[in-house]
């Protein structure tokens, strides 16, 4: 195979839209962090590294291609690197980030902010693969050809993962959930 | 295949729909990261952070929202290629690429309600491959809980006074540092030395220190006081051993030759 044979149709973001790119993406890559378990404190960090490393791989990135998946991928591993040397738990995030001032629906944005505390949780049990899967499918819900692209897997891996995962958010879910008031 | 139509069930398929609308960043959020990319890559055309008033002001939009998007954002937003429904920061995303012929919509094969493609499928085409990040150390609070389960109903606290002040601080010392980076855009050193003393003084242990450290070198080196450059650099690399912005501080030290 020739070296070509490798190179995208059309390649490349040129350094000039990086900072748009920023700007847009942002919020994609702060959430996903969080959602691959990266602690609120360190996010910041951590998204900071994630757009470097895009930045010095911007001339390979296909622009035929969505952007987030791309930026996910990169996301995995920068996380992978981060609990590798971390070995931490997840820090409870701080609520107050979550609370609208003003909320009309004090009491509804409690309880959505405390569901989205429980799927973090839940996420925490599932293992590093089977969690990218299952945030890119079932939260960011992206196609799982572009899923098993952005992580470098087999498609058949892909779906493999997401099987796995569906079936151990559900079992963390009803762990870690409170039971039902009556 | 024999998997159900669902295999999430309503209960789970409510709490991911949750997760889905949780906020964005935090202005605060979204300017300390943006302070240091552009320490780290100076050399962009990086727009100034949008503020509402004057300056220095805190931010009365602290929080999140598709209000808070960005000029440039817009700009994108203005100029995409009609895509379908998107919003915010997704159909900006869009308008980085180059739109295929036909966009078509997305098809999810696992049974899933996916309600909102996030995008068109595109053609086939090569990709690009994994990009591996080489290893950074993390400067990493050791967490001190573990993840809890959530118990509900909960009162949840009123957003602090001490929040407001974060984000007001961090505002302020984005506006030093930028104010410092503008400064050695324009080859004025002082100037960004004095924005940086400033920085020091209000801010000793502030959230940019290590974007300040990296600007002194480099507001030293460039008025061509090349020892006290040196020896910043060495403090910087002593303190900050595996920093994204060290080389940065070392093409500084490198122009001095």
């Amino acid at each position: 195979m020739t070296p070509s044979a490798h190179k995208p149709e059309s390649a490349g973001l040129a350094p000039e839209q990086f900072p748009a790119l920023y700007e847009a993406a942002l919020p994609y890559v702060w959430k996903s962090l969080l959602r691959l378990g990266v602690a609120e404190a360190d996010a910041a960090d951590l998204a900071h590294e994630v757009f470097i490393t895009a930045y010095r791989a911007l001339g390979d990135f296909d622009t035929s291609r969505p952007v987030r998946p791309w930026l996910f991928g990169i996301a995995v591993r920068v996380t992978a690197n981060y609990r590798r040397l971390a070995r931490h738990a997840r820090e409870i995030p701080d609520q107050d980030a979550d609370a609208a001032d003003g909320a009309p629906d004090p009491e509804g944005q409690a309880m959505a902010s405390q569901d989205r505390e429980l799927v973090l949780a839940a996420l925490d049990r599932l293992s590093a693969d089977q969690r990218a899967v299952f945030v890119m499918h079932e939260i960011d819900e992206h196609a799982m050809p572009e899923i098993a692209e952005a992580l470098g897997v087999p498609l058949n891996t892909a779906y493999s993962r997401l099987r796995l995962a569906r079936a151990a958010f559900a079992s963390a879910v009803r762990s870690l959930a409170p039971p039902e008031e009556s | 295949m024999s998997e159900p139509l669902d295999p999430m069930g309503p209960e789970l398929r409510k709490l991911v729909d949750r997760e889905r609308g949780r906020p964005d960043p935090s202005e605060a959020a979204r300017g300390l990261v943006r302070a240091k990319l552009k320490a780290s890559l100076p050399q962009l055309a990086w727009q100034a952070a949008p503020r509402p008033g004057p300056r220095e002001a805190p931010s009365p939009l602290r929080g999140h929202g598709p209000a808070l998007l960005k000029p440039l954002t817009r700009y994108l937003l203005v100029s995409a290629v009609s895509y379908g429904a998107g919003v915010g920061s997704g159909m900006a995303l869009d308008a980085l690429r180059r739109p295929p012929a036909a966009p078509t919509a997305s098809v999810a094969p696992v049974p899933a309600p996916a309600p909102v493609p996030v995008a068109a499928p595109p053609a086939p085409a090569a990709i690009p491959p994994p990009v591996t990040p080489a290893p950074v150390p993390h400067r990493i609070r050791p967490a001190s809980r573990p993840p809890a389960a959530p118990s509900r109903p909960s009162p949840r606290p009123p957003p602090t006074k001490a929040a407001d002040q974060a984000d007001a601080d961090l505002e302020a010392e984005d506006a030093l540092v930028e104010r410092a980076r503008a400064a050695l855009s324009r080859r004025q050193p002082d100037d960004a030395l004095a924005a940086l003393a400033e920085h020091r003084r209000r801010f000793p242990n502030g959230r940019l220190v290590e974007e300040r450290s990296a600007l002194e070198v480099e507001a030293l080196a460039s008025s061509g006081r090349r020892d006290d450059a040196r020896s910043k650099a060495q403090e910087f690399q002593n303190r900050y051993p595996d920093s994204l912005l060290w080389p940065a501080v070392q093409e500084a030290l490198d122009r001095m030759r």
